[in-house]
């Protein structure tokens, strides 16, 4: 069944690339591709962490200021003569620390995650805003710009990047006890509890490492555009969700994995680059987008109505 | 349990009730609802702390403030709401909590996920229940299955003493059997039962001893073969002194 | 009372006191956001002399307005287990259509009825596709943001859109026997919800879905309809509120309405309206509402950096709701 869920998504992806295709030829170049690709990656990253997140049952809408707030004040940082590294683990640290915060209050304080996130969404964006005074900073050391706009063997950074995340947390979803964790206390709290789960702790760790995730997004972006500024990540959140879910994660927990992400990262950035492509005017693009998402959640979910309609006529 | 007394405010849900258990024996512990069954075996499981009364296991006293102390006495609890996750497989289920790794390159611990199932395969054998695969997602099985697979994951603890609550209810006749089946396989293994169940069919099918508790009360503790079905649902509801027809038409036909 | 209200419900639910005291008692088990309310006013009331003087609290009653509305539109979704995304995302749609429309020099109230009705259609699409596909509410709103962000950008072709100066500008502006008239506007709104929730049976129906669908399924109550309605008449609120801030900005603007959702929902849930579904009172949320524009308006009036204002709004929001959740596990104590 999940094998068959992926191949049909799979299927809608490629089917995609060929109307595009169809339409533009260029899509098809190479230096296409691994633009489509490279900007996929990014959104990626942030869709690992995002996955991670709805699998334990909860939703982030932090990511994007967190991002934000990270590489500001890692920007800061290096205006203020702090050396590279020290700056980039300050980064990382700001964004674990957001997202141990949402954590904590989703725990402790018992708020429900769209709550709590989405008040760290204005805490982040605003404390970005009054660090940077509202403006930007540019220029940034050739070498830090490296893990953004480098690559290693041919393979763009951004790319590389994705790729080593998937490898570490597929590894850690599939395959180390924490994994199933997750999918324990997303699908089942109270099993999990019965069984001896550390709830708090599983949610809190995830929420930590999607904030963690986030600030290395941001750091990559920052590398690549060569700016940094507050504004930045207003639609991840959303693009997120709409990825992982497109993905075929559930959003009532326990359900989903990193590759159906990568697959709606994909289709999500597909559509984008193929209007585009196809010359349809910016203004047309949030109402195309916004369409396909609906029609392809809505496809889903009444694919799997009428799936498990016909497995109960069965029994 | 000695003079097991649970006080919730002024409410007693169970006044001073004694249980003995022997090794090796299968107790069907019956009652309507609010005689206190689930409160005592939950006092059993460390769930809920007695209000006074003390537990003695082999002639020594015992303190259970905890389930983790429950687990350590070895007495495991299999509770009515499964506690399973249902997207799970069988053999993360059974194993939930405690799953086996084996370090790659000596550091990073990852599942051990051939000895999880291989032991898995097991306990069902043991327990003598046979699935094509314990790779299955247990939202995919039947109730009965789903409920063999949570006395299953009880069994792997290697418990003493096995408490059910319920484990037929909402089940199909066919799986009752089977888990009446599962239930009756204890009885060789050195594990001693107690069974909880509104079905006094599959209590007299399986119990050697039956004890009815009434209103926070013990009414009846006694050997299976010394008692009748008609007697027991008198106890269960105070119903000694009504005519047997009446209790005919409520208990219906009996064995 | 009981007479006539019963004759209104031709069902079995009756309106009788008793059912009315135990509506009441389900409905608002704890003040939320009162006591938050109390404190931003005393604190702000405390700091800064001008903030209780008769201009700064009809300027606060002015700019409330729209943010109030829409928090009463979102609590009544969010009873029903639901949410709704779009909103803001339709603010800018519903004030670049009216834009649009009155920029040829159409008249007014044409303008007026086409916000409303355009606004309604969207929530009532959003109602359908949740209650007929049951897909969760969060994702179908979120499509529709889309949606309505793009038909934002597509009327006017990506641009601000002006009209000929007429009494619709700054009409929003305008004071009725002192008080601003976009606030009697949200007081006819609140009055109509009071109505919807302690009188009507389209009331309990939604208190009802939000606690226990399926049993209010299994008793004959048809469900879709009363989904539908609720986002449509949400839809309504969003586009007499758009009208409201289209006016004040005398401009038809495609991203006015960006952040609007987020606030409505953060005033509806520290308004004690959560996911919980069926539990929490919309005049909460109203309240929460101006204490969140309380809350910026003394901020803004201590010179307080815009930047500033936003992370007090999230502190705010995870205070709220930790107070309505340490009062409710008080009460539930007792």
């Amino acid at each position: 069944m999940k094998r068959l869920d992926f191949l049909l998504r799979v299927s809608v992806l490629l089917l995609l690339a060929l109307v595009i295709l169809a339409a533009n030829p260029n899509f098809g170049k190479l230096g296409n591709l691994v633009n489509v690709v490279r900007q996929a990656s990014l959104l990626y990253i942030l869709g690992i962490g995002m996955t991670l997140v709805i699998i334990v049952g909860g939703v982030d809408l932090s990511n994007g200021a967190v991002l934000a707030l990270s590489s500001c004040l890692f920007a800061l940082c290096v205006v203020h003569k702090v050396p590279i590294p020290i700056a980039v683990i300050v980064a990382l640290l700001i964004g674990a620390a957001c997202g141990l915060l949402n954590g904590l209050t989703i725990v402790f304080a018992r708020i429900p995650p769209f709550i709590a996130t989405f008040a760290m969404m204005y805490i982040a964006r605003g404390l970005a805003y009054y660090f940077m005074h509202s403006s930007s900073i540019q220029g940034f050391d050739a070498r830090f710009r490296f893990i953004g706009t480098g690559s290693v063997l041919g393979v763009p950074m951004p790319i590389v990047w994705a790729g080593l995340l998937y490898l570490i947390f597929h590894t850690l979803l599939e395959n180390a006890p924490f994994g199933v964790s997750i999918r324990a206390v997303g699908a089942n709290p109270e099993s999990s509890r019965l069984a001896g789960l550390n709830l708090n702790r599983t949610t809190i760790v995830v929420y930590t490492l999607n904030g963690l995730l986030a600030a290395l997004a941001g750091l990559v972006y920052t590398a690549r555009l060569n700016n940094a500024e507050p504004v930045i990540g207003g639609s991840f959140p959303l693009d997120t969700i709409a990825a992982v879910i497109i993905g075929g994660a559930s959003l009532f927990g326990g359900e989903g994995h990193l590759a159906g992400t990568l697959v709606g990262v994909l289709i999500l950035t597909l559509i984008l680059n193929g209007m585009n492509l196809m010359g349809i005017p910016s203004i047309w693009q949030s109402f195309i987008t916004g369409s396909v998402i609906l029609l392809m959640i809505g496809a889903q979910t009444y694919a799997k109505q009428i799936g498990s309609r016909r497995l109960s006529a069965r029994t | 349990m000695q003079n097991i007394r649970k006080n919730y405010g002024h409410v007693e849900a169970l006044k001073g009730v004694d249980l003995a258990l022997h090794e090796g024996e299968i107790l069907g512990l019956v009652g309507d609802n609010a005689a206190g069954k689930s409160t005592l075996i939950k006092i059993l499981s460390g769930a809920v702390s007695p209000t006074s009364g003390s537990i003695r296991l082999a002639g020594q006293k015992v303190e259970i403030n905890n389930p983790a102390d429950a687990r350590r006495h070895r007495i495991e609890t299999v509770y009515q709401q499964f506690a399973l996750v249902d997207n799970l497989t069988i053999y993360c289920n059974v194993f939930l909590g405690r799953m086996a790794t084996r370090r790659l390159l000596g550091l990073i611990p990852l599942l051990d996920k051939d000895r999880m199932q291989r032991d898995t395969r097991d306990v069902l054998r043991r327990m003598d229940i046979r699935f094509d695969s314990v790779k299955r997602v247990v939202s995919d099985l039947s109730g009965g299955q789903r409920q063999a697979v949570a006395i299953a994951r009880a069994i792997s603890f290697n418990p003493r003493i096995l408490v059910l609550d319920e484990p037929t209810s909402g089940l199909a006749v066919k799986e009752v059997h089977k888990i009446e089946d599962i239930v009756l396989n204890f009885k060789n293994k050195g594990i001693a039962v107690i069974l909880i169940s509104h079905r006094l069919e599959s209590i007299f099918k399986t119990a050697d001893r039956i004890v009815v508790l009434r209103a926070g009360g013990k009414v009846l503790d006694e050997r299976k073969d010394q008692i009748t079905f008609q007697g027991v649902v008198e106890k269960m509801f105070g119903l000694e002194s009504e005519s047997g027809g009446l209790l005919n038409k409520i208990a219906g036909e009996r064995p | 009372m009981s007479g006539s209200a019963a004759a209104r419900a031709p069902n079995r639910l009756r309106i009788n006191p008793r059912t009315l005291a135990a509506a009441a008692a389900h409905i608002g088990r704890v003040p939320s956001g009162v006591i938050l309310f109390v404190v931003v006013l005393v604190l702000f009331s405390a700091a800064v002399p001008e903030f209780l003087s008769a201009r700064n609290v009809t300027n606060i009653l002015l700019a409330t307005s729209p943010l109030a509305i829409l928090a009463l539109g979102m609590a009544l979704v969010m009873l029903t287990n639901g949410i709704d995304l779009s909103v803001g995302a339709c603010i800018s749609f519903i004030s670049v259509l009216t834009a649009a429309v009155l920029g040829p020099g159409h008249p007014i109230w044409l303008s007026i009825l086409a916000a409303i009705l355009a606004s309604a259609l969207v929530g009532a699409l959003n109602g359908m596709i949740v209650a007929l596909m049951g897909i969760p509410a969060f994702i179908v709103t979120l499509g529709t943001m889309g949606i309505a962000t793009g038909l934002a950008l597509i009327i006017g072709n990506g641009q601000t859109l002006y009209w000929e100066k007429n009494w619709f500008n700054g009409v929003a502006l305008s004071y009725l026997l002192g008080v601003p008239l976009a606030f009697w506007i949200v007081l006819v709104l609140f009055a109509a919800v009071l109505w919807i929730v302690h009188q009507s049976v389209f009331g309990r129906h939604i208190y009802g879905i939000g606690c226990n669908e399926e049993a209010l399924r299994l008793c004959g109550v048809r469900i879709a309809r009363t989904k539908i309605a609720v986002y449509a008449l949400n839809g309504g609120f969003v586009g007499i509120a758009s009208l409201l801030i289209t006016s004040r900005i005398a401009s038809g603007n495609p991203n006015i309405g960006v952040g609007w959702e987020f606030e409505a929902v953060a005033a509806a849930a520290i308004g004690g309206v959560t996911f919980m579904g069926g539990r929490g009172h919309p005049a909460f949320a109203m309240i929460s509402a101006v204490t969140i524009t309380m809350l910026l308006n003394g901020l803004g009036l201590l010179g307080i950096n815009t930047s500033i204002q936003y992370v007090s709004v999230g502190a705010v929001l995870i205070v709220g709701m930790s107070l309505n959740i340490l009062l409710e596990r008080m009460t539930l104590l007792k």
